[in-house]
């Protein structure tokens, strides 16, 4: 609590990518999120844990309106997206997808080549100089630390990598768009530990040009990776600091509990 | 997994203990071996010692298992970070014990200087702060390890009395220097200990609260 009153007596709007603000949600008559305050830091790796079915998966896929597929999500409070709340007419939502960019559990690259999939998003937003895309395509898998894999075989079908490459590929196709934000819904959860560990070191480097946020089930992850820590429960946010504090010393005994494995 | 935990930490807590006792009992037989200038209790001590460094071992690694297996977090991580911790300072009471005993026997037989008033004292309150901060810990008493580290200014303050008398006798004693210097080194082990009890508070307090205090 105390940290979210010193944002807003303390306004440094730059300083926070998302401001949320009472937000609650309700999959037709279940409530699945409970007046969430938060902010997320620029910059910075916020890890989102809780048990099954707390809500935190529900509610990083607010944070884009991807939850907006979903017919009958209905929601209220707000979310500022650099001061924008999101839920305002005024809102593109394709736009803020290409900002709020997402990369899901399980790898889903197009089926086509490692370049068109890439290139897709960069495409659709009207590129069609060979050589721009070319060094977007270039720039993009540079960045998700894939492109040395796989420069020589651009023309491959991207079905052809592995769980983690094809992971990575996800992600240089969300970069590639040119993102602020990069949602995470347990990104490594389907990878062998060495490709976790590959896309981890990813993740650390990325957060120098980009936003990041990550929902895992993994403690050790969440304590390896991120800045910040926010705990979930049954809709609630329970709890939300400085992750060596969560880890070493949380305030709330819930939060005990739960990374100690008494539940969850 | 929980109970697995549990278990692991069950059995270092055993150690822990018997560790405890080994240690606690070695200042008091110590200082048994003193009064009496008993150098065959002394040599016990100095046979018994290497049960406590090895116990010493066995808790570390122990703890190092568990954080391989268990990943502890929060205040299991901080209980484990306090055992590695504890399990050091006991280890230097029992080598304190043992220096006492070094002194008994190469002292032998003599005849006291002066009758030994203070530093019996100066053992029953150091071998109670050493047995309360081990309570405290025990019976996760944070009260307890403030109060018991409280006790240490006491206990300084009579080893100075102590070595302030002694410090003027060796002037004018001759022919006794051995023995009023091997009466300041163990009101010097005494001190020592004292301290390491000190040590043991601050643990508890870190396990408990987190915070990393200096008493």
């Amino acid at each position: 609590m105390e940290e979210i009153l010193l944002n807003i007596q303390n306004p440094e709007i730059e300083n926070n990518v998302f401001d949320v603000r009472g937000l609650n949600l309700w999959y037709g008559n279940d409530q699945a999120l409970k007046n969430i305050n938060m902010q997320i830091e620029k910059n910075k790796i916020t890890a989102i844990i809780g048990p099954s079915g707390c809500g935190k998966s529900t509610f990083i896929k607010t944070l884009n309106r991807m939850i907006e597929n979903v017919p009958i999500v209905r929601t209220t409070g707000e979310i500022l997206y650099h001061g924008n709340d999101i839920f305002d007419k005024s809102m593109r939502v394709e736009e803020l997808r290409t900002k709020v960019g997402m990369v899901f559990q399980k790898p889903n690259p197009f089926p086509k080549s490692i370049f068109e999939n890439v290139v897709y998003g960069p495409k659709i937003h009207g590129i069609k100089d060979k050589k721009l895309l070319m060094e977007i395509a270039e720039a993009s898998l540079k960045s998700a630390a894939l492109w040395d894999e796989v420069k020589d075989r651009l023309n491959d079908n991207a079905y052809g990598l592995s769980g983690g490459q094809q992971q990575r590929l996800c992600i240089a196709r969300c970069i590639a768009v040119q993102p602020d934000v990069i949602l995470m819904d347990e990104p490594t959860s389907a990878l062998d530990p060495i490709a976790t560990l590959k896309v981890e070191e990813l993740m650390d480097s990325l957060k120098q040009e980009y936003t990041i946020a990550i929902v895992t089930h993994s403690m050790q992850q969440a304590a390896r990776i991120s800045d910040k820590t926010a705990f979930f429960l049954m809709g609630d946010l329970i709890e939300y600091d400085k992750t060596e504090a969560i880890f070493s010393n949380p305030r709330d005994k819930r939060t005990e509990d739960y990374i100690t494995g008494r539940f969850g | 997994m929980r109970e697995q935990m549990e278990d692991r930490i069950r059995e270092i807590h055993s150690k822990v203990e018997y560790m405890s006792r080994l240690s606690a009992g070695s200042i008091g037989q110590a200082m048994e071996a003193f009064v009496r200038q008993d150098a065959r209790i002394a040599k016990q001590i100095l046979a018994q010692d290497p049960e406590i460094n090895k116990l010493e071992k066995e808790i570390e690694n122990l703890c190092i298992t568990l954080a391989a297996t268990q990943s502890p977090l929060a205040s299991d991580l901080r209980q484990m970070v306090s055992i590695i911790k504890i399990v050091t300072d006991l280890e230097r009471v029992g080598d304190y014990s043992c220096n006492i005993a070094e002194v008994v026997i190469s002292l032998g037989k003599y005849e006291l200087v002066k009758p030994l008033e203070r530093l019996p004292i100066m053992e029953k309150k150091v071998r109670e702060m050493l047995e309360a901060s081990l309570r405290a810990y025990f019976q996760h008493d944070i009260e307890l390890a403030y109060a018991t580290a409280r006790k240490d200014d006491e206990v300084d303050t009579l080893y100075e009395e102590i070595y302030r008398e002694l410090l003027h006798l060796i002037k004018i004693r001759e022919n006794q220097e051995d023995q009023i210097i091997g009466l300041i080194l163990v009101g010097r082990y005494l001190e020592r200990i004292a301290d390491h009890a000190t040590n043991i508070c601050e643990r508890v307090i870190l396990m408990m609260t987190g915070e990393n205090v200096k008493l």
